[in-house]
């Protein structure tokens, strides 16, 4: 093995295309593995990355001790994680492959809505009096904020309004018993986009107490999937929750909603003024 | 999951996981080169 060693040593200061090639390499696969190693131990898999670590190390000792064995036979290694990835978080996959955080200024310009101070600061008022006034009548509701990045079959389960923000609509769609209060509305900018809308339910089961029902599962489900705030008030309490990133902060009061909308809102509109 | 925390508090922690985080990226970052090096080494090694 030394002298495998020295002559590869020998080939790679000698010659500059293995290199140039060597190089190249390296930076790739280093990038691979950053990202697979990141999105392993976002996810508390430290485990598996440890797993990982041995894997290489072992089966790189193997491939270059014995004699004669294809060297390619090392790359499955890290072709097995990364399947192995896929087949385990698919839900993290998703988020991942849904999640665009870029605001579609066409959508905004097209329906002819100034993105201005004014009706950022009216559109936060709106929503927050209706989300007091459905808590304080105990009347459920999930409010999706979103930044144009929510999947098409969300919004297509939906009925679409495209309408601007007011209290009174708000309330009126989660009013019960009418056609569109079984479901999500979506908020994209200072647009109501659509109501009615179906949300994928939480995959985490085991964390969420048993007093949050199917309203606060799908409220936090489809922040765990795509990078959206949801703000959901219990039908059967009143309670304001929030959550994001698929974590869900309850008895929020009004500055928690103000800071929240806030921070929505002036994401959106440095991303609109770029 | 459930995180009954004032939203200020946790604002104001979110603040200081940007060290903690810059660290966690050279980290990996450091152990996906010397992957990318035990990979690379390891497949041209077995063509001499």
């Amino acid at each position: 093995m030394a002298d495998r060693i020295v002559a590869f040593w020998n080939a790679f200061t000698g010659n500059g295309f293995i290199t140039a090639a060597v190089v190249i390499g390296v930076l790739a696969f280093s990038v691979l593995y950053f990202y697979m190693i990141k999105f392993l131990l976002d996810n508390d898999s430290k485990s598996i990355v440890v797993i990982f670590i041995v894997s290489m190390v072992v089966f790189g000792w193997l491939v270059v001790s014995v004699d004669q064995m294809n060297s390619a036979i090392f790359l499955l290694v890290p072709a097995m994680f990364l399947v192995a990835i896929f087949m385990l978080y698919p839900v993290e996959v998703k988020r991942i492959i849904w999640n665009r955080k870029a605001v579609k200024v066409a959508e905004l310009k097209r329906t002819n809505t100034a993105y201005d101070k004014e009706k950022v600061e009216q559109s936060i008022d709106e929503i927050i009096r209706a989300v007091q006034n459905m808590s304080k009548n105990d009347v459920g509701a999930i409010i999706v904020l979103t930044a144009s990045n929510l999947p098409s079959q969300i919004l297509d389960s939906g009925t679409k309004i495209d309408s601007d923000i007011s209290s009174e609509l708000i309330e009126s769609i989660f009013f019960p018993k009418t056609p569109l209060h079984d479901g999500a509305m979506v908020i994209s900018g200072t647009r109501i986009v659509a109501a009615g809308c179906f949300l994928p339910l939480s995959q985490k089961m085991d964390n969420i107490p048993k007093d949050l029902g199917t309203r606060h599962r799908a409220g936090i489900g489809v922040t765990e999937t795509v990078d959206v705030t949801s703000i959901i008030v219990s039908e059967e309490t009143g309670i304001i929750s929030i959550a994001k990133g698929g974590k869900i902060t309850r008895y929020a009061d009004t500055d928690a909603l103000k800071k929240t909308l806030t921070k929505y809102f002036w994401q959106e509109f440095e991303e609109y003024k770029k | 999951m459930i995180d009954d925390r004032n939203f200020a508090e946790q604002t104001a922690s979110a603040g200081e996981s940007k060290k903690k985080k810059f660290w966690k990226a050279v980290g990996i970052g450091a152990l996906s080169f010397f992957l990318a090096l035990l990979t690379v080494i390891v497949i041209n090694i077995s063509l001499f």
